[in-house]
This record gives C-alpha cells, structure tokens and sequence, in this order.
C-alpha cells in the first residue's frame, strides 16, 4: 500500500497469490493455486480472512463498486471431448455481493487448456452487464453476461490473442487489421454499432497492443500512444515509448519501461 | 514563360528511386510476413526427448473455407464459422458441417462456398430449441451430423440432448430430449450430449454421447437402445477416442541428428473420422493438433501437424504437411477424389489435406527419395 512519493507498507504477506482487486474498504486477493478467495483490511499488519474457498481455477478478479466478479473453469465429470461445447470445459463467472453472498451468474463453453492459457478475464462491470474476455487456443472471444438473469452472448470472436476495455458501458477490443495483409502486425479497434452490428472505430495501429478507458476517451497504447477518435477516423499520436507494461488511474497514464513508473499526462493537463 | 531543363539522367535515377520506394513499401507493408520458427506461431519447440515429428512435406495442406471466426456464408474467403466440429459427405460431394459454436448446420461446396443448411436465431447466443422449417429451426451446441441415404441429415442437438432430422427441408426430432440414458423411443430416450453421429450400411443412426462415452443406436422410427457390442467400423467411425482412450502407437519422421528416421509416439486421444473398412483410415489427433492416416493392420503415420504440439497461442497455419500446424482439428472427412478434410474446432476452419500418390500406393515414402519432408531431397 502506498501513493506517489510515499514509501511502500507491507499490509500482509502470503504464497500463491494470483489477482488482487479493491472493493468496499478492503482488498481482496485470489489464490488460484489453493482456489481461495481472501479479505484483507487495508491496514498494516492485516491478517488475511477466507472470502470464500473451493474456487475452481480462479481467474481474473474484478471490482464493480462492491461487488466483486471473477472466472472459474469447471470441466464435467469423465469429460474428454474438449471439442463438444456442452461436454468440455466450461467457463463459470461468479459474483460475490457486498453483504458476502457468493453465486454462479452463468456458464459459457471454454477451450481446452483454458486453465493454462493465460489472460481471461473480466473487462469491465455496470449494473446490468459483465465483459469477460476469454483467451482460447488460438482465438479471443469477447462475452457479455446480462444481470441478473446471467443470459450470456459472445460480442466477438477475433482471431489471436486480443486486449479489450469497458468505456461508459461500452465495449472496446482490439482486432487484427482488415485492411493490412500481415495482420499480425496491424490492428484496428472495433465496438459494437448501434445496428446491432460491429463498427470500426481505428485502422492501421501497430500490434499488439493494451486499451485504456479514460475520462476523455479510449486510448490505445502500443509502441506509440493513440488517443482513439469517437468515430471512425485517424487514432492522434499522443507519444512514443517502448514500455513493457500500460496502465491507468483515470488521470495519467502509466508507463513502465524500467525500474520506476513513469507516468504521462496529455499536454491539457 | 519560363522552363526548367531536367536531364535524362536525372529523371530515370529519379523514377528508379520512386519505384524502388514503392516496391519496398508494398514488400514490407504487404506481402512480407515473419519468418516462422520453432516456438513461434504455428512452431513448436522439441519434445522432451529432443524429437520433433513433423507431417510429410507432400502433404498439401490448404484452407477449403472460413477465415476469421464468425458467422457468415458465402465464398471461402468470406465465409466464417465458430466451433465447427463435425463433418458429413453427401452424396454429391459437399460437406455437411456442424458449426456448433454458431448453432447452426452448414454445407460447403468442394469450390469452398459455404451456406446455412439449417438453425436460425443469434449466432453468439447459448441457441435456442426449434423444430420447423429448416432455417427457422433453433439448436443449441449441435456437435454431429450424418448424411442419411434418403438424402436426409441427421443433426446431435447436443445442448438440447437429442437427434434431429432434417428431411424435406423441415426438422423435427427423432429422438431424445430429456437427460439421461434411458433408451426409449422418441421423447421417451434420454441422452447427456449426443455428440458423433454415423449412419450404418443398414440404415440405422449410431450415436456417441459424450456425456456419458456410451454408444447408442436410433432405427428409423425413433427407438433408441445401448446395444453391449458395437460393430468395428462405427466404432472407427465414431471415433475410438470416446471408448477405448489408451495411447496407441504412430509413426512419424523424426530428425535425429543428420538423418530421418521412422519412430514410434504415442498419439493420446483419436477424433471420429470417414473410415470404410478395408481401405485407410484418416483420424485427427484432437490433443496434439495432428492429422493421421492408418492402413489396416499398420501404424497410423503422422500425415500433417506437430508433435509436440504447438503452444497455447499458436496460429494455425497451412502449407506442406511438415510445417502445417491445426488448433483442435476434430473430425476427418474423405472425399472420393482423394482429399481429406478436416474440421478444425478452434481455428474455425474447413482444412483440405490433398495426398500424394506414392502415399496413397501404400508406400511410406517418395519413390526416389532419401528424405521427404523439410525440402531436402535426395536420391
């Protein structure tokens, strides 16, 4: 625990420790290993309490206010074929309420080795819908999780591994390029259109690349950093880094490219 | 008015660096893709043992449809699927395809041209439950198909645990409905999630549900039973995968210090596939993302993919069956022109795999050839 100019406290000490997430006061952290979820005061010295234990594989820790959402993969009994959606494994999003309650939302047909593969996750949470970004094989998919029903759709499916962000209730992902002919190496932002259809919101963006969901728009940080237009349009180059690691806090964005954390902050502010 | 003179020379060193511009940026922006490598897509680093196996160079392995994951028909390059995991011959050649992820059964043309054969309702959704006209049927994860003899097509409905038929261009539901294993006739027979179908040469439907790994029969009426025997080639045909999961033994070439060599691996689990008796096999390996073909009485030999798989990532990738790579290809189909067609559950595509006339001769190498695969050749 700590801020800008502040020397780092220890709040409490474990093995295993996966995801970690703040909501109503406190911070939670996940233990895949041991399939737990942890309670832990924001205060020195805190003792770590059991949220909730018998997790299966769990993944992708999320705080909405103070709910708390993330995955868990649940693979039925004897089950082998990992190509039949209904008999392989199954991705499970659940919730835990800020009086505690804990329950399953809904299922969605995962991937094999979806245990192993890294980076699902849950994108983003408003009052009545969840994103989760499932990583498969060799694919995204990008799935919306009504409230409380817990009715569950893909969005998109892109080819690759891809990054995605939830701005003012909106979805945002990133896909390779249609337009250039190694795609690998391009990419464009898409969301989904009032139509009910999918739009493209940027082309032509070096890849990969990490979304972020700012006040004053969404972001797209690659080797350079865009500032993503509100329609289709040219992305504005805001700057150029080669940073391993891109994060914001709503304000600045956070650049870590060494040792210390840097941070950008656009020439308005 | 006044002129500028501009030499010859000027103007052809001046057009020479244009084009030499444009050639490079078309080179570089378009047409130059990485380099792929071991441990890169489609790659795979060597297995514990330091061997990688790899396909036969010979083997060309090509995308018949489906590009991105999707939903949409039309020609190859533009059509789209989302899971299929399933295919079926029709007697004219095309390809009956269960595109479960979309819920929906497609057909693909040998051109590649693909079209709805039956489902409606939103494609990303968890399906639906309809019987009716053909496109306004709803199914939920259907994971099996089989072209009947009467030109009907045999739909697994798997999420909705029974089989459909499709006949007349209407679907209704021969079987099942209720979980369970209760055999029964009609709604009264029970299944977990019906999965590969085939349609013995007597007419009966076989069904594997990969629920529960049993093998089940459904006659034309509707009455399902769990018979204690099942015939050989269903069983093949089925897939062995289900019920008799043991590794079996195949055969690949492996680089081994300077020359290839025919060893033994051990394949863990078999796709169903298109196997008539007495002729070769072809059966995708699901766990290692490889295709194979066994003669009977033989080892099955390592046609195209990897072994050791490529990693969590991977792309797939087309191309001569040693550098060829699948994501989850899961069912085997054979062509009577000789091609194998393979779907591909999570790269979202139609494969066909055309084979070389030596192979298909029974030899297990090219005639006048030291080494087939990684493009060296010698005498």
């Amino acid at each position: 625990m700590g801020g800008p100019h502040q020397q780092p406290a220890v709040v409490a000490r474990g093995a295993g420790w996966t995801d970690l997430a703040l909501s109503g006061g406190d911070c939670f952290i996940l233990s895949r290993g041991q399939g737990t979820l942890l309670r832990v005061p924001l205060q020195a010295g805190a003792s770590p309490v059991v949220a909730a234990s018998g997790l299966a594989q769990p993944n992708g820790l999320f705080a909405a206010g103070d709910t708390l959402y993330w995955l868990e993969t649940a693979t039925a009994p004897g089950s082998v074929l990992a190509f039949v959606p209904t008999a392989g494994p199954m991705l499970r999003l659940r919730m835990r309420d800020g009086a505690g309650a804990i329950r399953t939302i809904s299922d969605w047909p995962g991937a094999r080795g979806l245990a192993t593969l890294p980076g699902s996750d849950i994108v983003g949470a408003t009052p009545t819908e969840v994103y989760a970004r499932v990583i498969r094989p060799a694919s995204t998919e990008f799935v919306r999780f009504r409230l409380p029903s817990g009715e569950a759709e893909r969005v998109a499916i892109e080819s690759g591994s891809q990054h995605a962000v939830v701005r003012e209730g909106q979805l945002y992902w990133t896909a390779p390029s249609d337009e250039a002919a190694s795609d690998a190496a391009v990419a464009q932002v898409r969301r989904p259109a009032e139509d009910g259809g999918v739009e493209t919101v940027a082309e032509w963006l070096p890849a990969p690349g990490v979304l972020l969901a700012r006040p004053d728009g969404t972001w797209y940080a690659s080797s350079q950093l865009y500032r993503l237009p509100r329609k289709l349009g040219p992305a504005e180059i805001r700057g150029s880094f080669r940073a391993r690691r891109v994060a914001t806090d709503g304000a600045r964005v956070i650049l870590l490219d060494g040792p210390t954390p840097q941070a950008y902050v656009n020439s308005k502010e | 008015m006044f002129r500028k003179e501009v030499s010859g020379r000027t103007v052809a060193i001046a057009t020479v660096l244009i084009l030499g511009i444009v050639q490079f940026i078309y080179w570089r922006l378009l047409v130059y893709s990485p380099p792929t490598t071991p441990g890169e897509m489609g790659g795979a680093p060597p297995g514990p043992s330091g061997d990688m196996a790899l396909g036969l160079e010979d083997v060309e392995v090509g995308t018949l449809a489906g590009d991105v994951p999707g939903y949409a028909d039309g020609p190859p390059w533009k059509a789209q699927f989302c899971g299929p995991n399933a295919l079926a011959l029709e007697r004219g050649g095309s390809l009956l395809v269960a595109d479960s992820r979309n819920h929906r059964i497609r057909r693909v043309t040998p051109a590649g041209v693909v079209t709805t054969v039956a489902g409606d309702g939103p494609a990303g959704g968890a399906g639906g439950k309809a019987e009716g006209p053909a496109l306004e049927a709803r199914f939920r994860y259907p994971s099996g198909v089989a072209a009947g003899p009467a030109g009907e097509i045999f739909i697994a409905d798997t999420g909705n645990r029974r089989i459909c038929r499709l006949q007349d261009g209407v679907v209704s539901v021969l079987a099942g409905g209720a979980g369970g294993a209760t055999d029964g006739t009609g709604a009264a027979a029970g299944f977990q999630a019906p999965a590969a179908l085939t349609v013995a040469p007597d007419g009966a439907l076989w069904v594997l549900d990969a629920g529960d790994l049993r093998t089940r029969r459904v006659d034309a009426s509707g009455t399902v039973t769990t018979p204690a025997a099942v015939p050989e080639p269903v069983q093949a045909a089925l897939g062995e995968t289900a019920t008799k999961p043991q590794p079996i033994l195949l055969s690949a070439w492996v680089e081994r210090g300077t020359e290839p060599t025919l060893t033994a691996f051990q394949v863990a689990r078999r796709s169903p596939g298109s196997m008539p008796p007495g002729l070769p096999r072809f059966f995708a390996d699901t766990e290692h993302g490889s295709v194979f073909m066994q003669r009977p009485g033989g080892p099955p030999l390592l046609l195209a993919g990897r072994r050791p798989a490529a990693g969590a990532g991977a792309l797939p990738s087309d191309g001569g069956g040693h550098r060829a790579s699948f994501a989850l290809p899961c069912s085997v189909a054979r062509a009577p022109d000789g091609a194998i067609y393979v779907a591909e559950y999570e790269a979202h595509r139609i494969r066909r795999l055309r084979l070389p006339d030596w192979l298909l001769a029974g030899e297990l190498e090219a005639p006048g050839r030291r080494r087939n695969w990684r493009g060296r050749r010698g005498s």
